[in-house]
């Protein structure tokens, strides 16, 4: 239950004055990155670590104490933001070229199918897809983040290639 | 698309950066000598270090309350939620039910805040917790396809972009003036404006961006924070004796203001 975060600090059985102290930051800024304003990102950090603490009191076993959090905030945000029917940032700057040389108006193609895409999901895929093409995440830095093999993650950034390639020549998205 | 390239940190490498301990694995030695002399990825790191300190300085302060209070709530016995509900709906009888009978609870309140067409004070943000801080104003430039966060000394180009990330500290006003190299003033926030306005949220950035021209010289963005409305003429006068780096308090009129001064100076590509 305990995870080993290897910094000889307290562990998550502490306050949640530690807890959050110590980890708050992190998920704070990742919910500024996906949510895009500091209101709901404070809003998002207070729900996450609600959340982290309900799974605490369970003793349900969270792997990795940095990852797990990295992982549960992403998640949570990009709830958030499928909920409010809204799009997540990488329509725009922050998004990464899904392949080399392409125009603008063909970016924002296939950011829009991406989009739709990531709606249909299950949640690790999703998060898988998301933290490749939308954060530019190497495949190994996906795995490590989801703590599974990197052959599973090639399998779920394929998977999810061959949906977008159909997706774009069926003719692009549909609102 | 953007200036991020193959071997730019990704947000986690940005954290672990950050960090190092506590994570399952490392950073490439690569992507580590990439990092530290790439400047999208100093200026990542650098947005990050000020997102953790506005994390610590501000949000930390205002949310940890509320969540002592439901990390507590959960060890709550069940009865407690009965008698917590009975109490709230006590409180509610008796708060509201004097104005139930009184005729004058329906009538229009008073607005907290100036009329239309006056400059005044704009209500209190529910929930706002002021923070005892310095102000402070962030510059953030984009040059082309990289960003990074402007530091005393750095030299701007025609061209750049540059947006403006405020920390009002406490204050709830906030007016923002550019001085161009020519001496020609602009409020930058309330954009145009003839008075300071509502400090926006801790931690948002202005709206839009200052494009820089191709005058060359020293320019400086000048922010005044204050509780009192404060007239963009007023501030321009007292901009105008002011041309370096500096920041303090200062009283314009009887209006007790802090303010930042920041300069760069401006030279072409």
């Amino acid at each position: 239950m305990r995870p080993d975060d290897g910094s000889g600090r307290k562990g998550w059985k502490d306050t949640v004055e530690d807890l959050y102290g110590q980890y708050g930051g992190l998920v704070y800024r990742r919910c500024l990155r996906i949510l895009g304003s500091s209101e709901e990102a404070e809003s998002a950090v207070q729900e996450v670590f609600l959340r982290v603490m309900k799974k605490l009191r369970k003793q349900e076993a969270v792997g990795n104490a940095r990852n797990y959090l990295f992982r549960v905030s992403t998640n949570y945000c990009l709830n958030r933001l499928r909920n409010r029917r809204r799009l997540p940032p990488f329509v725009g700057l922050e998004a990464v070229p899904i392949s080399g040389g392409q125009d603008p108006e063909t970016h924002t193609v296939h950011a829009l199918l991406l989009e739709q895409i990531l709606r249909t999901m299950r949640r690790k895929q999703r998060l898988a897809v998301y933290l490749h093409f939308c954060e530019g995440f190497t495949q190994s830095e996906v795995a490590s983040t989801l703590e599974v093999s990197r052959q599973s993650v090639n399998k779920m950034i394929s998977r999810a290639r061959r949906k977008l390639d159909t997706a774009a020549e069926v003719g692009g998205p549909k609102s | 698309m953007n200036a991020r390239t193959g071997e730019c940190l990704s947000a986690r490498g940005v954290e672990m950066m950050l960090s190092s301990t506590g994570w399952p694995d490392a950073l490439p030695p690569a992507t580590l000598r990439h990092a530290e002399k790439c400047d999208h990825c100093q200026g990542l790191l650098q947005k990050a270090r000020d997102e953790e300190q506005l994390f610590l300085s501000e949000v930390f302060p205002k949310t940890t309350d509320g969540l002592s209070r439901n990390n507590q709530g959960w060890a709550m016995p069940a009865w407690a939620y009965g008698v917590a509900v009975t109490a709230a709906a006590l409180a509610l009888v008796l708060h509201v039910g004097p104005e139930l009978l009184d005729d004058s609870a329906h009538r229009p309140a008073q607005v907290d805040g100036p009329a239309p067409g006056e400059v005044g004070h704009p209500p209190k943000r529910a929930g706002y917790v002021g923070i005892k801080a310095s102000p402070n104003l962030l510059l953030y430039v984009r040059r082309g396809t990289s960003q990074f966060r402007f530091d005393s000394g750095t030299t701007l180009q025609e061209g750049d972009r540059v947006r403006l990330r405020p920390i009002a500290a406490g204050s709830e006003l906030l007016l923002v003036l550019h001085r161009d190299s020519e001496g020609t003033y602009q409020v930058v926030y309330p954009w145009d404006g003839a008075a300071s306005a509502e400090a926006p949220a801790a931690g948002d950035a202005l709206a839009g961006s200052v494009q820089l021209d191709s005058s060359l010289g020293s320019e400086c963005f000048a922010a005044l924070f204050s509780s009192a409305p404060l007239a963009a003429t007023a501030a321009e006068r007292w901009f105008s004796h002011h041309q370096e780096d500096d920041s303090g308090s200062a009283l314009l009129g009887d209006i007790p203001v802090r303010y930042v001064i920041t300069c760069y100076a401006k030279e072409t590509k």
